[in-house]
């Protein structure tokens, strides 16, 4: 029985793998193929030829260098000033302002589990009324508080013990040597899943970009997914190209980061 | 620990910082919504109408429609989830070298945007794409039940990972003696899941089950890359209802309206779940 069991193993392995990773194969199939390939009736997974013409396209169509490089940069601010906003922000509470921090805690909490949908018309009013509409900033400064990481870095931070925090008192280290000591060196890796998460969440951002950016030269990678993806467009090459651009720096940068994901990702 | 005043002014700076942010982008946004529930847009200016917005979106069909919506999809979702998870999850604690890889795969539609997966899946299940030419059966895509189905999965897909990985560690907490003993006792498969192994994975299963159902509730990218809320407004929910009103069609009293009434819902919902929670631990 043995040999058979390992066998339905394997196949339920691979059947849950094929499932799971086939929409990104689609996904490279399409970017190599022009727009027919997509609606022709014939079942074609052989890659095609047309992945320059794509690119090609792509680039005469909007300056996608300079797009990618808008997502690379808003996505890459937003993580580390995030993360450092947040981990001075407990600092603060726990050391400095402590009476107020339950508070605080309590507001927080109620306002983590409001769903985006409460406050994102709200969101593009309030970053309209501050001149953000069309600017960078607009994809950086909203996105800068993430309650999620806060109570995540929060609660690792309450169950260190107070002897280390003692022992680094004695031994004279400022409040930024503490820091630096504790975020970035016990709860290292707690620290770079963080980071991770915030990459991930400010690179995926749609929605709210979406409505704020109209300014081509100030596009991330999804509002130009979504310009290209229009209904009333034909652009499907091209449409799966730039899924493909958006896709694969989070799918390397997950199996890169894989193992502290899976380590920290449950918490 | 003693700080420096320079580092107590830092640190308080950083204080009222983080907690200007917070305000600006969190409290005062939903202070905006609150304040224009009470006004109509009427040729291009807001006048105050006081309730008439609420009035007006509780007497709108398509408001109703989008909650029924929502609450389809959202059963389809969980049981769809929790029975995925269960089954997996079993078989992943039964073959624990296989788990690494599974939970690896399993997560990497998680970390993509979900407007990424509507895009390709709207090219996928296209009328004359790939899936209709491998199920030839051309009706099936005016079918209701189909894009409902097709909904809740495409949600399933883009979390399962991430919920494998709590049902994991939690499950993994679970003393084996417990099941053991069960095996034992006589116990079978269904009796051991319903006497030991479900009473010690029930409160994640409520926190799943709980943040399942507001994201279905709250969901917009897939309704507005994916099906466009069709066919014949069956996949409209209340979260795209509320984006086309607010941002599509500029009518941010009605907007904000429905978004104070779906959060009394949203409260509502939470309770009832809470409750069948309690009553599940009450008759254990």
């Amino acid at each position: 029985m043995k040999p058979f069991k390992k066998l339905v193993n394997f196949y339920v392995f691979f059947i849950f793998s094929v499932m799971s990773l086939f929409p990104f194969f689609y996904l490279w199939l399409g970017s190599t193929h022009n727009n027919s390939w997509i609606f022709s009736s014939a079942i074609n997974l052989q890659f095609g030829s047309s992945f320059l013409d794509n690119f090609v396209s792509l680039s005469t169509r909007y300056p996608i260098v300079q797009i990618f490089f808008n997502s690379v940069l808003s996505a890459s601010l937003v993580t580390l000033s995030s993360i450092l906003l947040i981990i001075m922000f407990i600092f603060a509470t726990i050391f400095i302002h402590r009476s107020i921090s339950r508070w605080l805690d309590a507001i927080f909490i109620l306002f983590m589990f409001l769903p985006t949908t409460s406050h994102f018309i709200g969101s593009i009013y309030t970053i309209s009324i501050l001149q953000l509409r069309d600017q960078f900033l607009a994809m950086v400064i909203p996105f800068l508080i993430n309650l999620r990481i806060y109570f995540y870095l929060k609660q690792e931070f309450n169950v260190l013990p107070s002897e280390i925090l003692e022992a680094l008192a004695m031994d004279g280290a400022s409040a930024g040597q503490v820091v630096y000591q504790v975020f970035f060196g016990i709860y290292k890796e707690k620290l770079i899943f963080s980071m991770f998460l915030l990459f991930v969440s400010s690179w995926n951002n749609f929605i709210i970009p979406l409505n704020l950016i109209s300014q081509t030269s100030q596009f991330t990678f999804p509002i130009l997914i979504a310009s290209l993806a229009d209904p009333l467009n034909y652009f499907i090459g091209e449409t799966f190209l730039a899924l493909l651009i958006q896709t694969t720096p989070l799918i390397l940068g997950y199996v890169y980061f894989s193992k502290n994901i899976q380590i920290h990702g449950s918490e | 620990m003693k700080l420096t005043h320079k580092e107590r002014a830092f640190f308080s700076f950083i204080l009222v910082g983080f907690l200007s942010l917070f305000v600006t982008f969190r409290i005062v946004p939903i202070g905006y919504t609150l304040w224009r529930s009470f006004f109509t847009v009427y040729q291009g200016e807001y006048i105050f109408a006081g309730f008439k917005a609420y009035y007006h979106v509780l007497s709108e069909p398509i408001f109703w429609q989008s909650i029924v919506n929502s609450f389809i999809i959202s059963i389809m979702y969980v049981v769809l989830k929790i029975g995925a998870l269960i089954v997996v999850g079993e078989w992943l604690i039964r073959h624990p070298n296989l788990q690494l890889w599974f939970v690896k795969i399993a997560y990497i539609p998680t970390i993509i945007g979900g407007f990424v997966y509507a895009i390709l899946f709207r090219y996928i299940l296209d009328s004359n794409g790939l899936f209709a030419s491998l199920v030839q059966n051309p009706q099936l895509f005016n079918s209701i039940l189909f894009h409902q189905l097709l909904f809740a999965m495409i949600l399933l897909w883009m979390s399962f990972g991430i919920s494998l990985l709590m049902y994991l560690n939690r499950r993994k907490h679970l003393e084996k003696s417990l099941i053991e003993l069960s095996l034992v006792e006589g116990a079978n498969a269904f009796q051991r899941f319903r006497y030991v192994i479900f009473p010690h994975i029930k409160s994640v299963i409520y926190f799943i089950v709980l943040l399942s159902t507001i994201e279905v509730f709250t969901e917009i990218e897939l309704p507005m890359n994916l099906t466009f809320g069709g066919p014949r407004q069956s996949t409209i929910t209340f979260g795209y209802l509320n984006y086309l009103s607010g941002l599509i069609f500029g009518n941010f009293g009605y907007a904000s309206a429905s978004t104070v009434v779906f959060l009394l819902i949203l409260f509502f919902l939470g309770f009832l779940i809470k409750g069948i929670y309690e009553t599940i631990q009450k008759t254990r």
